[in-house]
């Protein structure tokens, strides 16, 4: 008989300290979202009425609406929306670089990118879709307490590598939340494994107001997160016009491998409104 | 005029190094800030520019600069002084300063006199001579005389400003001015050093601002068994003076204190049991700290007991012709004398310790006696015999020398020899320094069996080389025999002054009572006084530090404080003489009038070194902030949160009301407020006057009584609450009761005073507004005072207690039940009748202020004794009660 061990147990009692508020905000967010319909505009498998149509030959005797047959004098079959699931895989960078707070942010860049991909999990749940996390073993699925599961394997965190999907999932979205600042050649990589099993999807970055305009100056030795090493710059502020530019070019070579593996890419920075991005990204979830 | 100077000003040449410490300070660039940063890739792509690193921001670097002059300056130790001796010349400088014991008691702020003349003198030559060790000074730089002076003690001696002046004379190169600080004693020689200086040079003369006049203390002498010293007193000098007789381990046996009231000298007397006076060393006196203010004592001044026993048959009630009677004349001052008339009374003065024994013509002594002496001589003690009949015809073995039968006789009818005289006494023997009478001669003697110890053995003899006397030691003891009678008969030496100065050397050499062994008499009692312990300028006793020679033994008792044998302690063996200052009253002398000289301040100087470290140190806490405010680690935030703090933090908030801190610093009797002005007027100065009467006669010191309000006061202050009732008293409120049931339990005693001789705690109007204002205080059980209670002894022995009425009881809680007393049986509540206050009540010239009733003076003086008893009972408890047990615990503890 499977027992759970005092300590699994209290780390849990721990995550549920934490849990609470992250899907509670996530949720708050999610609800600024106004659901929109998500329809496939035909009929079929589904909960909602699309049309009646006479029953025709071949159609199951059990299909026929007795209600509306009973006004007239023809049996009417009734066909409801055929309402596909889609399946959203959500992959959040947990990595050592997403711990990262400069002074002109609120929060540290993965406490954003937690909540954004929680929010977007929980829409997708409410619109019935399944969720799953990229990476673990879990499958995906839907229902309530899926996105206290994925929350909870969220807190667990991440190497910050992106992981190959598990198995082929066509037809499915996935959401990749990270800064991006890996090398592109490396993230080309892994994004094309994703689109080899055939998913599409969506890129976010996370970046931190400080990551962009490098707001430091005088003597500073700048620290890697998840590299030791150290850059010693004599003068910060002259390095400014030139990291700016470098910066950019990272992000153009990122937006151009989502583009060519049919990723969209969008951008947040931590000093931004949650909603706003949040929205944006559940209208451009929901074009697919 | 004030002008800055520098007591180190080597040190600003470190000002030099400042351009240093701005370049090295430039160059070396402020701790970098350690930043995280995850495009740190990004940033590593970056093509490398020159690394100059970031400069030292410009505040940073004037702050550090300020920092390291400041330190500079500090170090030099730069000060301002307000006025300035020396004038504006070069030409060298001659110090005089007098060192002698009158300069010791301030030689601390004449040094700081001496040091603020010589940092004038920088750069000049300077003399530096003292006038009580006259030297030939030598011209040496301002600093190196400044060295040498902080060095400089003062002497144990008398200023010698004669001998001084020839020795400044002719000095190269010569002064330009002299400067000479004197202590303001003439000394005989004030007027013509002073004009002998003016000669050499121009001299100014200065003392110190508030220098006091001296104290000395004149020769100690014995005057029936009190130890009389006289005290001098100079012009300025304090007024009064306390005289300690100090022993060997610093102890202070006994004090005299003196008011001189305008006298210059007077006697103090101090009376010492004869045991501590063995144990005295010095006498001085209290809060002096001069050589002059104390007097060393010797051997002389240990107490001595003499036995004396005499050959002959019986008194003959003609005491000229009696043994004893020169021997104790001679030995009175020095010795208790005592007459042994039997074995045991001898055994008994021997156990006890005996000094030395004296044995006048007893030839053979009894066996037992003898053993008895002979031990008591081998442990250290002094036998002294003299020659007679008894002794001629037959001697036995405690004698120095072997002994001829008979004696010789000198210048009697049958004999062709005349009176012998004395030889002077050798100069190396134990007698040196006693001069002898010509006049004393010798007629009869007993001969010494010559042999080869006899020279040794001879510490006297006649002119013909025959011995006189005689000694040898025997164990720790020593053997002295006189070979002629101790009265008249066969010399007339007794009756000199050489016989006293003998037997009072003898005396010394004894050892002290009760204990021979310590001192024996036997040992060496040849050669000379060797230094010991001197004394320093400021009256401490210090093991020699100069080269001292030793002082020959015919010297040593005449010796006075000189250079050549300064005042202390010298000993040879176990012998110890003091060497004392003899002052006289002429020594204490001011300088004469024509002496012009001024007051010079010591501390006229403003040194600036403490604020500048301060400041440094300020800046330094600045430089560290700014160090972590630029290195990150003190977030910009939290700067002015600091700041803020450090502002707020040293406002310690007051925990009590200032009236209160007022009431605990003293013992305050505290009375309640009725409203009744009259009453309250009454009650304030009863117990005014009450708490006069107690400090007056009693120990206990009162303040003066303080109205409380039981409801918002903290009575924990007051050991008694006196709390008149009116009839119109109302209950009191629920704190106001909770405070002062609290206070009750606690152990104060509150005094209710009914003030209706009538009211018997019944149905009267004040008993019930007594019975408002204790509803719901949980008050024991009370009863009348009972017989014995502490309240009847305290202070007075009362039966009764009477206030301005008398006849109401004074009920106290029953100390039967267990419960009521958990504070040493005090009664934390008194309920009388009797209006005390209005009885003790006296307005300010001390009359009373109400009338008695019935109305006697006794009975004002009984209710003061009931205030009083009231007083001491609350202060002191059941301490009185416990004292009668005394009889009984002493007797248990006599009877163990």
């Amino acid at each position: 008989m499977p027992t759970v061990s005092p300590t699994s147990q209290t780390r849990a009692r721990q995550l549920g300290d934490v849990l609470p508020p992250l899907v509670v905000r996530a949720e708050r967010i999610a609800a600024t979202v106004l659901q929109g319909s998500h329809g496939l505009r035909r009929a079929g498998v589904g909960e909602n009425f699309w049309a009646y149509r006479p029953y025709g030959f071949g159609d199951s005797a059990q299909r026929i609406d007795w209600r509306k047959s009973a006004k007239t004098d023809e049996p009417f079959i009734k066909d409801n929306e055929w309402q596909t699931v889609n399946t959203l895989w959500l992959w959040v960078n947990l990595g050592p670089r997403m711990k990262f707070m400069s002074h002109l942010a609120s929060e540290p860049k993965q406490d954003q990118a937690q909540v954004l991909g929680l929010a977007l999990a929980a829409l997708s749940l409410r619109a019935h879709e399944r969720v799953g996390l990229l990476g673990s073993q879990a499958r995906a699925s839907f229902g309530r307490d899926v996105l206290s599961r994925i929350a909870f394997t969220m807190t667990q965190g991440n190497d910050g590598n992106l992981p190959a999907p598990s198995a082929l999932q066509r037809r499915s979205t996935a959401l990749i939340i990270s800064d991006f600042l890996e090398e592109p050649e490396a993230l080309r990589h892994r994004l094309r494994l994703i689109t080899e099993s055939g998913m599409r999807g969506h890129l976010l970055q996370v970046t931190d107001p400080a990551e962009e305009s490098l707001p430091y100056s005088g003597r500073t030795d700048f620290l890697g997160l998840d590299v030791q090493a150290r850059f010693k710059a004599g003068k910060a502020q002259n390095l400014r016009s030139e990291y700016v530019k470098a910066f950019e070019h990272q992000r153009a070579e990122v937006q151009t491998i989502a583009r060519k593996l049919g990723f969209s890419f969008q951008l947040h920075h931590t000093d931004q409104s949650l909603s706003a991005t949040v929205l944006k990204l559940y209208q451009r979830v929901g074009e697919k | 005029m004030s002008m800055l100077h520098f007591a180190t000003p080597a040190a600003l040449w470190a000002l030099l190094a400042l351009p240093v410490i701005w370049w090295l300070l430039r160059a070396t660039p402020p701790r970098p800030v350690e930043q995280a940063f995850p495009p740190l890739r990004i940033l590593q792509q970056l093509k490398r520019d020159e690394e100059t690193p970031d400069k030292t921001p410009w505040w940073l670097l004037l702050l550090r600069l300020t920092l390291a002059a400041l330190l500079i300056f500090a170090v030099a130790h730069p000060f301002t002084r307000s006025t300035e001796v020396l004038s504006q010349s070069n030409g060298p400088v001659l110090l005089v300063v007098d060192d002698g014991w009158a300069a010791a008691p301030d030689w601390i702020q004449r040094q700081e006199a001496l040091s603020g003349i010589l940092s004038e003198a920088e750069g000049r030559v300077v003399y530096f001579a003292t006038t009580a060790l006259p030297q030939k000074p030598e011209g040496k730089p301002a600093a190196d005389i400044a060295k040498f002076m902080r060095a400089t003690e003062p002497q144990a001696l008398a200023t010698d400003r004669v001998k001084l002046l020839p020795l400044l004379q002719g000095l190269n190169p010569a002064p330009a001015e002299i400067i000479w600080l004197s202590d303001d004693l003439d000394a005989g020689s004030g007027a013509a050093f002073s004009k002998g200086l003016n000669a050499l040079a121009p001299t100014q003369i200065f003392d110190l601002l508030q220098h006091q006049g001296p104290l000395a203390l004149g020769q100690p002498t014995l005057a029936n068994g009190d130890i009389v010293t006289p005290i001098l007193r100079g012009t300025n000098a304090p007024n009064t003076a306390t005289l300690q007789a100090i022993a060997g381990d610093g102890r202070v046996l006994a004090e005299s204190k003196i008011e001189f009231g305008g006298a210059v000298e007077k006697q103090a007397h101090l009376s010492l049991p004869a045991e501590l006076r063995n144990s005295l060393q010095s006498l001085a006196l209290k809060e002096q700290r001069s050589a002059a203010s104390v007097q060393l004592l010797d051997d002389g001044w240990r107490r001595k007991t003499a036995g004396l026993m005499s050959g002959e048959a019986a008194a003959t009630g003609q005491p000229l012709l009696e043994d004893s009677h020169y021997l104790v004349t001679a030995l009175a001052a020095q010795a208790e004398i005592i007459t042994p008339s039997n074995t045991q009374e001898l055994k008994d003065a021997l156990s006890a310790g005996l000094s030395m024994l004296i044995l006048s013509d007893i030839g053979q002594l009894p066996p037992e006696d003898h053993d008895a002496i002979a031990a008591w001589v081998k442990k250290g003690g002094l036998l002294i015999r003299f020659a007679g009949p008894n002794l001629a015809a037959g001697a036995d073995d405690l004698l120095p020398v072997k002994l001829r039968e008979g004696d010789r006789n000198l210048g009697s009818s049958l004999s062709w020899e005349t009176p012998q005289t004395i030889r002077p006494f050798p100069d190396q023997g134990p007698l040196a320094g006693i001069a002898v009478d010509p006049n004393a001669t010798i007629s009869r003697q007993l001969l010494a069996d010559p042999d080869a110890t006899l020279p040794e053995k001879t510490w006297a003899s006649l002119a013909d080389g025959t011995p006189l006397i005689t000694s040898s030691k025997l164990g720790n003891g020593r053997l002295v025999l006189f070979h002629i009678t101790a009265n008249a008969d066969w010399s007339n030496l007794p009756l000199t002054g050489t016989f006293a100065a003998i037997m009072q050397r003898l005396a010394d050499m004894a050892p002290a009572a009760g204990d021979p062994a310590a001192q024996g008499a036997g040992a060496g009692a040849v050669g000379d006084f060797a230094p010991q312990l001197t004394l320093t300028g400021t009256a401490d006793l210090i093991s020699p530090i100069r080269d001292i020679k030793p002082i020959a033994a015919k010297d040593i008792t005449s010796a006075k404080a000189s250079p050549l044998t300064p005042a202390g302690l010298y000993v040879r063996g176990n012998e110890t003489r003091a060497v004392n200052l003899h002052i006289v009253p002429l020594d204490l002398a001011p300088l004469a009038q024509d002496v012009a000289f001024a007051p010079l301040k010591p501390a006229d100087t403003k040194a600036y070194a403490p604020l500048l470290f301060l400041l440094a140190t300020l800046l330094f806490i600045a430089d560290g902030l700014a160090a972590l405010f630029m290195g990150g680690h003190l977030a910009r935030k939290a700067t002015p949160v600091l700041i803020a703090l450090a502002l707020l933090l040293p406002h310690p908030k007051p925990a009590f009301a200032a009236d209160e801190a007022q009431a605990a610093l003293m013992t305050h009797l505290a009375f309640v407020k009725t409203g009744d002005a009259d009453i309250d007027a009454a009650t304030e100065a009863g117990l005014k006057s009450l708490g006069q009467v107690v400090m007056d006669r009693s120990s206990a010191v009162l303040g003066d009584p303080i109205a409380v309000n039981v409801e918002s006061d903290e009575l924990v202050f007051y050991p008694l609450i006196y709390w008149p009732v009116v009839a119109e008293a109302e209950s009191l409120s629920p704190k106001a009761r909770n405070n002062v049931a609290q206070y009750m339990k606690n152990g104060g005693t509150v005094f209710f005073d009914l003030r209706d001789q009538t009211a018997q705690l019944g149905d009267d109007p004040s008993s019930q507004a007594l019975r408002r204002i204790l509803a719901n205080i949980d008050v024991p059980p009370l009863v009348p005072v009972p017989e014995g209670h502490a309240l009847t002894k305290s202070f007075y022995l009362l039966k009764d207690f009477p206030g301005r009425y008398e006849g109401a009881p004074l009920w106290v809680e029953s100390s039967d039940d267990p419960a009521a007393s958990g504070f040493d049986n005090v009664s934390g509540i008194i309920i009388g009748a009797n209006d005390y206050a209005a009885a003790w009540a006296t307005d300010d010239a001390g009359q009373p202020l109400y009338a008695m009733v019935p109305g006697s003076s006794r009975q004002r003086e009984m209710a003061m004794r009931v205030g009083i008893n009231v007083v001491m009972y609350v202060l002191t408890g059941n301490y009185k009660t416990d004292q009668v047990h005394i009889p009984q615990i002493l007797e248990r503890l006599g009877n163990p």
